[in-house]
C-alpha cells in the first residue's frame, strides 16, 4: 500500500511540519526508545494478556493478516487489557504493539475487530505514534504541574490535538481498505453506543453526521460552540469519522486495493 | 466559485494534462501536499482524481487563480483569485519575458512558451533530442539544439497542425520536468530584507509589513510551473482544433 495515497491531506501536512521541526525527531526518538516504549511494554507484559496463536487463534490470525495486508513488518504484538469500556490503542516506534480492551472484544464481531486492528495498524504505518507521544507528554505534564504546561504550551497542544484528529481520519481509511466500509461503519457505531446487538442501518452515523452539519449550519453561534468543544478532543466525533470514511470510500484509491 | 472564462478551455483538455496541473497545484517537489492547497480534501477531488479530471476543471481553475492572487486581495474578491491574464502577465514578468499591455492572452502564452522551450531544449539529453527530432521528421545526423529550437518555435508561431506531435512532445517534456523538479526561475529578493533588519525599529516595522505582504503574495513556486503548463495545454488544444 502506498501510504501517501491513503493519508488524509491535513494529517500529511502536519506530519510534514513536525518532520521539519529541528531537533524534535531525535529527541522524541530517544525519549521513546529508552523511556516510554519500555515503560508501556513493561506495563502491558505485567498487567495484560499477550495474544498468541494458542490462546486466541482467531484474533491472532486477524492481526497477522491485517498487518501483512498493510505491510507492517514485524507484526506488532497484541495485548488484551481488562476494561469494560470498548477501546484500543497502539504505541511504539522501534517495537510496536497494540492493546485492545476486553469490552471491545465483547461487543465486536471478527469483521469489526479487523476494522479496529486495521485502524491501529494504520497509525503504525503512518508513524503517528511517534509524534502522538509528544502530545501525550504535554498532557501528562499538565496533570503533574497543575496545568502550568497547558498555559505555556497551549497553542502547541491545540495544534497537536487538531493534527491528532486528522490522524484518526487517516487511520480510519486503513479500516475501510482492509475491512471494508460496512465493517468500519458498524465498528464506529458500536464504539459510539457501546452496545453489541444493533439492528437496522449500519450507516446510521452518516445520517447523524448530516443532521449534525445541518445543526451547525443553523447559526454561527452553533458552529463556534461545536468547534470550541471539539478543540480539546484528541479524536474527531464518531459521526464525523463515519462521514469521512464514507466520503473517502468513494475515491479511486479506496477501490484500487 | 467564479471561474475566469479565459480558463474555460480546461474542460476540453485531456485527463493526463489536468492531472499534471492538479499535481502541481497540490503537491510540492517531494510529492508532499502543499501547506496552502485547498483541493485535496474536497469531495470533488476525492471522487475525480486521477481518472475523471475533466469533472473538476472548475475547481482546478479556481485553485490556480487563488494561488495566483494576493491572499489579502483574494479576501476582498470574496475568496476568488486573480484573473488568468493578470497571473500570466505576472509570470511572464517574473521569468523575464517582455510583455506589452496590448498583447492578447495567446500572444503572452506564446512568448512565455518560447522562453520555456528554449530552456527545455537545452536541458534535453541526446535521446530526448533524437525523439523530438523524430517528431519533426528530421534525420538523426541533423540533430542540433539551435536548429531544433528554431523548428519548434516556428511551429508554435505558425500553429501548423502537421507538427502538432512535436509540440506535444515538448509540452509533455515540460510537464514531466515541472512535476519532477519544481522550477527553474525563482526570485532572489531576500537580501534587502536582511539589511533592513539592521536599520532599527523603523526598519523592523517596514520589514514586518513587507514580510506579511510577501507571505500573502502570489505563490510563484506554484503559479510559474502551473502557468507554463496551462499555456502549453492551450497550445496543444489549439493544434488539435487546427487538425480537426
Amino acid at each position: 500500500m502506498d501510504i501517501r495515497q491513503i493519508t488524509h491531506p491535513e494529517d500529511a501536512k502536519a506530519m510534514k511540519m513536525l518532520r521539519r521541526t529541528p531537533f524534535l525527531r531525535p529527541i522524541v526518538k530517544l525519549v521513546m526508545k529508552e523511556g516510554l516504549e519500555k515503560q508501556m511494554l513493561g506495563e502491558l507484559l505485567a498487567q495484560t494478556m499477550l495474544v498468541t496463536s494458542e490462546n486466541m487463534p482467531e484474533l491472532h490470525d486477524i492481526l497477522v493478516k491485517t498487518a501483512h495486508s498493510i505491510g507492517i513488518k514485524p507484526t506488532p504484538a497484541l495485548y488484551i487489557y481488562n476494561d469494560p469500556q470498548p477501546n484500543a490503542y497502539t504505541y511504539g516506534e522501534t517495537s510496536t504493539f497494540i492493546a485492545v480492551s476486553s469490552g471491545l472484544l465483547d461487543i465486536m464481531n471478527n469483521d469489526e475487530l479487523t476494522a479496529v486492528i486495521a485502524h491501529e495498524c494504520g497509525h503504525i504505518a503512518c508513524h503517528h505514534t511517534f509524534y502522538k507521544s509528544l502530545l501525550n507528554e504535554i498532557l501528562y505534564l499538565g496533570d503533574f504541574t497543575i496545568g502550568i504546561s497547558f498555559g505555556l504550551l497551549g497553542p502547541i497542544e491545540l495544534s497537536l490535538m487538531y493534527w491528532s484528529r486528522r490522524a484518526e481520519f487517516s487511520a480510519d481509511r486503513f479500516s475501510v481498505l482492509v475491512a471494508g466500509e460496512e465493517a468500519t461503519q458498524s465498528a464506529l457505531l458500536k464504539l459510539a453506543c457501546g452496545c453489541k446487538n444493533i439492528t437496522g442501518r449500519k450507516d446510521q452515523l452518516i445520517v447523524q453526521a448530516q443532521q449534525y452539519f445541518a445543526m451547525q449550519d443553523e447559526s454561527t453561534w452553533n458552529k463556534i460552540q461545536q468547534n470550541c468543544r471539539m478543540a480539546f478532543y484528541s479524536h474527531p466525533q464518531m459521526c464525523i469519522r463515519a462521514y469521512e470514511a464514507h466520503r473517502w470510500s468513494k475515491s479511486f484509491f479506496a477501490n484500487k486495493h | 466559485m467564479v471561474v475566469d472564462s479565459n480558463l474555460s478551455f480546461l474542460q476540453h483538455c485531456c485527463n493526463d494534462d489536468l492531472k499534471a496541473l492538479s499535481d502541481i497545484l497540490t503537491f510540492d517537489g517531494n510529492g508532499e501536499p502543499r501547506m496552502t492547497e485547498q483541493l485535496l480534501n474536497t469531495s470533488t477531488y476525492i471522487t475525480h482524481y486521477p481518472y475523471a479530471m475533466q469533472g473538476m476543471w472548475r475547481e482546478l481553475a479556481c485553485e490556480y487563480q487563488k494561488f495566483g492572487g494576493n491572499t489579502i486581495a483574494n479576501l476582498s474578491r470574496r475568496g476568488n483569485g486573480a484573473h488568468y491574464d493578470e497571473i500570466l502577465s505576472d509570470v511572464c514578468h517574473k521569468v523575464g519575458v517582455d510583455t506589452k499591455k496590448c498583447m492578447t492572452i495567446e500572444e503572452m502564452e506564446l512568448s512565455l512558451l518560447q522562453k520555456v522551450f528554449s530552456e527545455a531544449i537545452y536541458t534535453m539529453n541526446t535521446s530526448e533530442l533524437r525523439e523530438l527530432a523524430k517528431e519533426y521528421d528530421l534525420q538523426d545526423k541533423d540533430i542540433d539544439k539551435q536548429m531544433l529550437l528554431t523548428v519548434v518555435l516556428m511551429s508554435i508561431r505558425r500553429g501548423r497542425g502537421c507538427i502538432a506531435s512535436g509540440i506535444w512532445y515538448v509540452c509533455n517534456y515540460i510537464s514531466r520536468m515541472l512535476l519532477g523538479q519544481g522550477v527553474l526561475f525563482i526570485g532572489k529578493a531576500s537580501l534587502g530584507r536582511f539589511i533592513s533588519v539592521l536599520s532599527g525599529p523603523i526598519g523592523w516595522g517596514a520589514t514586518t509589513a513587507w514580510a506579511i505582504w510577501d507571505i500573502a503574495s502570489p505563490a510563484y513556486r506554484v503559479t510559474i510551473p502551473a502557468t507554463i503548463l496551462i499555456a502549453s495545454m492551450h497550445v496543444k488544444l489549439y493544434t488539435i482544433r487546427q487538425i480537426a
